[in-house]
C-alpha cells in the first residue's frame, strides 16, 4: 500500500469500517511512513477535539418536568372508553383551576382581551410589540395579523392579512410588528391566535394622526 | 370495573413511558444543543419529541434500543421547525430573563487547568465550532452526530434516511473541509 492508497482510507480506518485485510494493510503502511502516521494522529485528535465539545447543562429539572409536561399534553386525550369514568374527576379539578386565577386557556367563540392604545403619525415607522402569554407550548398555532387600510406592515405592502403557523412556547413570546401608517384615523390592528379550533384575540386600538406622536415602543399582553 | 382496570392500565402506561425515556433524555438534549446551539432551544426541542412519542409508547417499549429512534424523530421534528421557520414571515421570539450562557467557549472551566491552558482550549474549541458552523447544513448535521456524537453510519442510514454511500462519501468530503479549516491547529 502506497501513501495515496493509505490516505484513501484513513477516515474508514479511524471510524473502524475496513475489513480486516484493508485494516492490516493500512497499519502496516503506517509502520514505515512517519508522514501518513502523522496525519492520522491528527484526524484522531481532531475527532477527539470534537467528541470533547461541551454542552451547557440543561435547566435544574428539566428531565422531570420534560416527561411531565409531555404526559400532561398529552394526557387529556384518554382513550374513549376511559372519558366518562375521568370526566367527573377532570371537572372538578376545572372548576378550581378556574377559581385559582391560574393563565386562561383559549375559549371558544374567540375571546377578546381588553384593548390598548397606540399613538402614531402619518408615515411613521414604528414598532409595536406584541406579547403573547401562553400558559403552555402550542405546537402549530396559528397566527394572524389584521391590518386596517391606514396600516402597513413594513415588507408587506398591500397586505391586509398576514398568516402563518408556528409554535407558541410556555411563557412570553414576543411578536416584533413593524408598521407604518399610511393615512390617518383610529383603526384596530387585530392579532388573532388559533390552536385546536380555539381562538384568543387581541385588539389594539391605533390612533393615527400628522402631528407629533409618542416615540416609545409599546408592548400589548395578553394571555392565550 | 373493567373500566376501573383500564384506567390503571393506562396510567400505569404514563409511568412505564417515564421509565423508558428517562435515560435517553440527557443524550436527546446534547443531540438537541449540537443541532440548535443554544440550551433553551435543545429543552424545546426535546420537549416537543416526547410529546410527539408519549402517543408512540407502546412502540417506542417494543423496540431493543430506542436511542437511535428517538434521535430519528428529533431530527425530523428539527428540520420540519427549521423549514416552517423559514416559511414564517414573522418570527415569535421566546422572552427570557435567563441569563443563558450560550457560549461553548464559557462552559469548559476546569479546576485542574490553569487559565492559560483554559484560554488555549478555548481559542480550539472556537475554531472547531467555526469549522463546522462552515460546512454546509447536511455535512454539519452528519459530522454533529457521527463525529461529535458517535453515532454510526449504519444507525445514521435510517436516522437521516439517506444511503450509506452518500453519508461515507458526505463524511469523507466533511473532514477534508474540516481538515482544510483547522490545518495550523494543534489539539
Amino acid at each position: 500500500m502506497n501513501c495515496r492508497q493509505a490516505l484513501e482510507y484513513r477516515d474508514d480506518y479511524i471510524d473502524g469500517y475496513l475489513g480486516r485485510e484493508e485494516k492490516v494493510a493500512v497499519r502496516e503502511h503506517l509502520a514505515g511512513c512517519p508522514q501518513c502516521h502523522e496525519a492520522f494522529n491528527r484526524d484522531v485528535a481532531m475527532l477527539q477535539a470534537l467528541r470533547a465539545m461541551p454542552v451547557p447543562a440543561p435547566s435544574p429539572g428539566f428531565v422531570r418536568r420534560s416527561l411531565q409536561q409531555a404526559q400532561a399534553t398529552r394526557r387529556w386525550r384518554l382513550p374513549k372508553n376511559l372519558a366518562p369514568v375521568v370526566s367527573a374527576a377532570m371537572a372538578a379539578c376545572l372548576v378550581l383551576w378556574l377559581v385559582s386565577g391560574l393563565p386562561r386557556m383559549i375559549n371558544q367563540p374567540a375571546n377578546e382581551l381588553p384593548t390598548a392604545q397606540v399613538i402614531i403619525k402619518i408615515n411613521e415607522q414604528k414598532i409595536v410589540n406584541v406579547v403573547v402569554n401562553a400558559p403552555r407550548d402550542l405546537l402549530d398555532a396559528h397566527v394572524t395579523i389584521e391590518l386596517p387600510e391606514q396600516l402597513e406592515m413594513v415588507g408587506f405592502p398591500g397586505k391586509t392579512a398576514i398568516e402563518w403557523k408556528t409554535d407558541l412556547r410556555k411563557g412570553k413570546n414576543l411578536l416584533s410588528l413593524p408598521l407604518v401608517a399610511k393615512r390617518t384615523g383610529n383603526v384596530e390592528l387585530v392579532t388573532r391566535i388559533d390552536h385546536d379550533n380555539k381562538s384568543k384575540l387581541l385588539k389594539l386600538a391605533m390612533k393615527i394622526h400628522n402631528s407629533h406622536a409618542r416615540e416609545d415602543l409599546h408592548a400589548a399582553r395578553y394571555m392565550v | 370495573m373493567e373500566k376501573v382496570i383500564s384506567l390503571i392500565q393506562y396510567f400505569s402506561q404514563t409511568s412505564e413511558f417515564e421509565k423508558i425515556l428517562h435515560p435517553y433524555i440527557l443524550k436527546l438534549y446534547r443531540v438537541a444543543y449540537r443541532l440548535c446551539g443554544s440550551a433553551a432551544d435543545a429543552e424545546d426541542l426535546v420537549q416537543d419529541v416526547l410529546v410527539k412519542v408519549y402517543p408512540k409508547r407502546q412502540t417506542l417499549g417494543s423496540l431493543e434500543n430506542p436511542g437511535p429512534w428517538l434521535v430519528k424523530v428529533m431530527y425530523r421534528t428539527f428540520i420540519d421547525q427549521r423549514r416552517r421557520l423559514a416559511r414564517s414571515p414573522l418570527h415569535l421570539q421566546q422572552c427570557s430573563n435567563d441569563e443563558e450562557n450560550n457560549s461553548l467557549l464559557e462552559s469548559i472551566p476546569s479546576e485542574h487547568r490553569g487559565p492559560e491552558e483554559i484560554s488555549e482550549n478555548n481559542q480550539v474549541r472556537e475554531k472547531l465550532m467555526r469549522a463546522i458552523n462552515s460546512l454546509n447544513l447536511d455535512q454539519k448535521h452528519l459530522c454533529i452526530l457521527h463525529d461529535v456524537e458517535g453515532y454510526t453510519l449504519n444507525e445514521l442510514e435510517d436516522i437521516l434516511d439517506t444511503p450509506i454511500g452518500t453519508l461515507k462519501s458526505r463524511l469523507h468530503r466533511a473532514r477534508a473541509s474540516l481538515r482544510k479549516i483547522l490545518q495550523h491547529e494543534t489539539f
